[in-house]
């Protein structure tokens, strides 16, 4: 469903030039589960921002469902990030003076057409989904990590983009936090058929998803 | 380890360049009209020449006469009968001068041209209790005042209108119908000076008619000189007294009178509050000049806090890492309090610096009519000055290190989203 | 839109705590801001209203008579009157009348009195026969003065439109008393409706007015008129103020004279409001810069301190618009709060009386203003932040874990 070719990403400072992604092809297919895994400074996180629209790539192709985005301008750009994407950080980016259920109602708040009481019954959805019914009036620093992260994650859901961006999910989590977490995505991917890219260092995780993807200073190793 | 916060201080302010100008503006601006404020009530309310003896002067001023029923009152200055009678004979004051409430403002024409000219009568006293210095010739006497006699003083600016450069003295000057010859020449007193201000000082008895002698109330001033400060509550229970025992022409219509010896700070009141009592509540009026300055300043000072705990909320991780470095919550205030009073006195400097611009303008621009100023800073104002600067700095300063100190040091690290 | 509003609202209200200041701060400003526009339009709404009289070629002569107390003698009367004829025999004067006050001056008598059941603050002047003509007052209702008036036991008054319908509405007041006299006091008659007499000058709010007619022959009822007033034929020069002085000293040598141009004491009258009015706005003017510039650095502070929010907000799909829309609605909905907050206080002021001393249109309108020009200055401080903001880059935002 996505598509990069040839991608390099150069970043220039005054007297810097540091090259973080050379002749990246990477292609995800609609209900794929992808990893990517690599040392950190590897390029792994701008490789996802490339995914994500976030970042334009300096130079080489990247194609939504078959159309190539280079044309695309930033309110173009945003509608397809509202619609077609979702993000997972590895620190939540919960914004801590919003309720948990404003919180996930963010996505919405950029798409026309909906109603307060419509947002308000996808966001509930949404924290069902994650198993978070009980908790959609509390601040975020109520919340364990655990929790926020599936706040997160339903934020991530709520708007039912087809194409999921997960960088680190359970980087800041204990172990069974992480499974807890790991089990929602791979629900998320069976149940539903959203397709998942996963920025992850730890091999255990890798191999649950259906590939990996692994990057070494930039570039591509398989 | 002052010397470290200081140069810490000097070295954040400097980087943030455009909080530091915007709280440097906002101290200075407020410092300025402070300041100012502060230098013209000075000049009105202590003492600068002639009014060298000012802490040792009382002036009667405004009096309130009213009825039996006490439904009509007479409130203004007082009249000459009154001063003559009750004012000359206390037994504690060592001189007493009786003088115009205010300069009457008189036409005089010269070669076509029309000036105006602040006109007062006064005794011989006035020029013993006042210290002027004499440009040329001397004061009239308290026998000119006896035989009526039409001799002038006259301000210099009016001899420069009036006569040219040239000396003026025996010379004659027609004012409002009247010929005076001119005894005496002394330089400009402020038009703000209200009680020696005048351009032309002629003796009270060549007035065109002689009613004025009997009147308790209308048109005159009295100053009373005591031998020092301590005589003040002697004069002013003397003076009480005589009021109450007071004489009226018409005791229907009048018979009660209120007034008092005051300082200049407490005729002021008195003549705000022109209430029947004796006392002039002076606190009143110094409560209301600092309720006003403390409004004025209130919104300057939320300003500087929102800009401090901006500041704070900025340099959050730079804390985060210094508290988890170990560094106190003294050392951290410490360091906050340091670069606050830097930056209030550099703002103060600035202040003082533009209030000295700002009175140097008023004193070269006629703002009123033929009256220039002679506002100026001197030490006891650049003691207020100083005394507000601090107030400001811990004012704006306690809050924001207050929330610092209670900063978290592990979400100032993260800095939240 | 709408959405991000209630949004944005929700995010100042759960912020209260960090945002209180600078509600308080702009609280404050606004009701600084509020005092001077008040003044302004209060000045503006006075300005344009007509004066009802005409001051061009009017001299003033302010006559001391050196007593207390304006209880009139047979012997004061006559020297009035010798002044008055005597002014009337020079060239340049075209016509002389004598008043109790006079235009543009602080003092002036005022009095309370009950007409038709309701309690009316009136300013009084007391006129001799040719005030009208010297003043060129505009008689829109019945008729002026003249020496009929002499023999009747009823003083004749002449009221302005303003009095007359606050006092009687639509009927006409004309033959009827004034109100009603205390014992042993004439009746004040009204004769006669002008337009206007604003003798405050321009800027203080039109009042009610009352003139009396002042009878010369009868010394036992007036009070003797402390000024002449002088209509001029147009083209007289300053030059004539020394001969029209040396001739009133030649005919009564013991009272004092100062003669003033109603245009003098007009300007004067105008800057002596106007320079402390000018003051008070400057000062406003440098409170609110100040207010303003630190507005700036507090929201571009905040921008960068919030850079993942903003970042989290792009990734999910906020263009470059809704980010500017953020920052500066954010900044907005503080304004409001502390707006509704100001406004709320500025509503107890008619419970203080603050509409007698200006109309209501007055009042709303400068409201109206002040909120105007305090969302002006917020969204012009959140221009530069908020512009910045909108060029953050998620990727570079989010980058740094």
């Amino acid at each position: 469903m996505i598509q990069l070719e040839h991608i390099e990403k150069v970043y220039r400072t005054d007297s810097l030039e540091t090259v973080a992604l050379s002749n990246i092809n990477v292609a995800v297919q609609q209900g794929e589960f992808v990893s990517i895994m690599g040392p950190s400074g590897s390029g792994k996180s701008t490789l996802l921002n490339m995914l994500g629209l976030l970042d334009e790539p300096t130079a080489g192709t990247i194609a939504l469902h078959g159309k190539p985005l280079q044309s695309f301008r930033d309110k173009e750009l945003a509608q397809v990030r509202n619609r077609e994407i979702g993000f997972i950080f590895q620190s939540f980016h919960l914004i801590s003076d919003l309720r948990v259920v404003d919180n996930v109602e963010i996505p919405l708040l950029y798409r026309k057409g909906l109603s307060g009481s419509e947002r308000r019954k996808l966001a509930l959805e949404a924290l069902d989904a994650v198993g978070l019914t009980s908790r959609t009036k509390h601040f975020p620093t109520q919340l364990s990590g655990g929790q926020q992260q599936r706040v997160a994650i339903a934020r991530a859901i709520v708007g039912k983009p087809s194409l999921l961006l997960a960088d680190e999910p359970t980087g800041n989590l204990d172990s069974a936090m992480s499974e807890e977490i790991m089990s929602i995505l791979h629900e998320l991917n069976q149940k539903r058929g959203t397709t998942i890219a996963m920025v992850t260092h730890d091999e255990r995780l890798a191999t649950q998803t259906d590939r990996t993807i692994r990057i070494f200073d930039g570039r591509q190793v398989q | 380890m002052l010397a470290n916060y200081l140069k810490l201080a000097l070295a954040v302010l400097r980087r943030r360049k455009f909080f530091t100008f915007v709280s440097l503006f906002g101290i200075s601006f407020t410092l300025a009209v402070l300041l100012v404020v502060t230098a013209l009530l000075d000049s009105i309310v202590n003492g600068y020449p002639p009014e060298t003896n000012l802490e040792r002067t009382l002036g009667v001023r405004d009096m309130v006469m009213m009825s039996p029923d006490g439904k009509n009152t007479w409130q203004g200055p007082a009249g000459y009968g009154l001063l003559d009678k009750y004012v000359r004979t206390l037994p504690s004051a060592e001189k007493v001068s009786i003088l115009s409430a205010e300069a009457y403002w008189v036409a005089a024409y010269k070669n076509g041209s029309k000036f105006d000219v602040g006109f007062k009568y006064t005794d011989g006293e006035f020029w013993q209790i006042l210290d002027f210095q004499f440009l040329e010739g001397a004061a009239f006497t308290a026998d000119d005042e006896k035989n009526a006699n039409f001799v002038a003083v006259i301000s210099k600016s009016l001899r420069e209108r009036y006569f040219g450069e040239a000396n003026a003295v025996g010379k004659t000057i027609e004012i409002d119908g009247q010929r005076f010859r001119v005894v005496g020449v002394v330089p400009d007193v402020p038009v703000y000076r209200f009680t020696p201000f005048a351009d032309i000082w002629v003796p009270i008895s060549t007035s065109k008619s002689t009613t004025y002698k009997n009147e308790l109330m209308g048109g005159f001033q009295a100053i009373i000189l005591a031998k020092n400060a301590g005589d003040f509550p002697a004069i002013k229970a003397e003076f009480r007294e005589a009021l109450k025992h007071a004489q009226f022409p018409d005791p229907k219509e009048y018979n009660q009178l209120y007034g008092g010896a005051d300082t200049v700070l407490e005729s002021i009141a008195r003549m705000m509050f022109q209430a029947p009592e004796f006392d002039t509540h002076v606190e009143r009026l110094v409560a209301i000049f600092f309720t006003l300055m403390l409004l004025f300043m209130l919104l300057p000072a939320i300003n500087l806090v929102n800009l401090n705990v901006s500041r704070i909320m900025e340099r959050a991780s730079e804390i985060g890492v210094r508290k988890a470095f170990g560094a106190s919550r003294v050392t951290l205030v410490g360091q906050f309090v340091t670069e606050n009073l830097v930056l209030t006195l550099c703002g103060g400097l600035i202040g003082f610096i533009l209030s000295i611009a700002v009175l140097h303008f008023l004193n070269t621009v006629q703002i009123i009519p033929y009256g220039k100023g002679d506002f100026h800073i001197n030490g006891r104002i650049f003691f207020y000055g100083m005394c507000i600067i601090t107030f400001f700095g811990l004012f704006s300063g306690v809050y924001p290190a207050w929330k610092m100190s209670r900063l978290n040091p592990v979400q100032a690290l993260k800095g939240g989203v | 839109m709408i959405a991000t509003t209630a949004h944005l609202f929700k995010l100042v209200w759960n912020r209260k705590r960090s945002n209180a200041l600078i509600m308080l701060e702009l609280f404050i400003a606004f009701l600084a801001l509020y005092g001077v526009t008040a003044l302004s339009l209060f000045f503006w709404s006075n300005y344009n209203k007509p004066l009802g009289f005409s001051y061009a070629n009017v001299w003033q002569v302010e006559i001391d008579r050196k007593e207390q107390g304006d209880k009139p003698s047979a012997e004061q009367t006559e020297r009035l009157r010798r002044l008055i004829r005597s002014a009337q025999t020079l060239s340049e004067v075209e016509n002389v009348t004598a008043s109790f006050t006079v235009p543009f001056s602080n003092s002036g008598k005022g009095g309370n009195y009950t007409i038709n059941g309701k309690q009316l603050r009136m300013d009084i002047n007391e006129v001799t026969d040719s005030f009208k003509d010297v003043m060129n007052l505009q008689l829109t209702n019945g008729r002026w003065f003249n020496p009929s008036d002499d023999g009747q036991n009823w003083i004749p008054v002449i009221i302005n439109e303003r009095l007359c319908a606050a006092g009687f509405g639509s009927e006409s007041p004309l033959g009827k008393p004034l109100y009603k006299p205390e014992p042993g006091e004439k009746e004040r008659r009204v004769v006669g409706v002008i337009t206007d007499f604003r003798k405050n000058g321009e800027l203080p709010r039109p009042s009610l007015f009352m003139a009396e007619r002042i009878n010369m022959n009868d010394t036992a009822s007036f009070h003797v008129p402390h000024n002449l007033m002088l209509k001029l034929r147009s083209g007289t020069t300053a030059a004539f103020e020394e001969t029209l002085v040396k001739t009133l000293q030649a005919t009564v040598k013991d009272w004092s004279y100062r003669i003033t141009p109603l245009q003098e004491s007009h300007d004067s009258t105008l800057k002596n409001v106007m320079i402390p009015f000018v003051l008070l706005g400057l000062v406003v003017g440098f409170l609110l810069l100040m207010v303003a510039l630190g507005l700036v650095g507090i929201v571009w502070q905040s921008v960068t301190r919030r850079t993942r929010e903003i970042g989290v907000r792009r990734a999910f799909g906020a263009t470059y618009g809704d980010v500017h829309f953020f920052v500066l609605g954010e900044l907005l909905i503080i304004t409001t709060f502390a707006l509704i907050a100001g406004v709320v206080l500025l509503l107890q002021l008619p419970l203080v009386g603050f509409l007698d001393l200006v109309d209501a249109s007055v009042y709303a309108a400068s409201m109206v203003l002040a909120m105007s020009i305090m969302y002006g200055i917020t969204a012009l401080c959140g221009l530069y932040p908020s512009m910045l903001a909108s060029r953050i880059q998620p990727s570079e935002a989010l980058r740094y874990e």
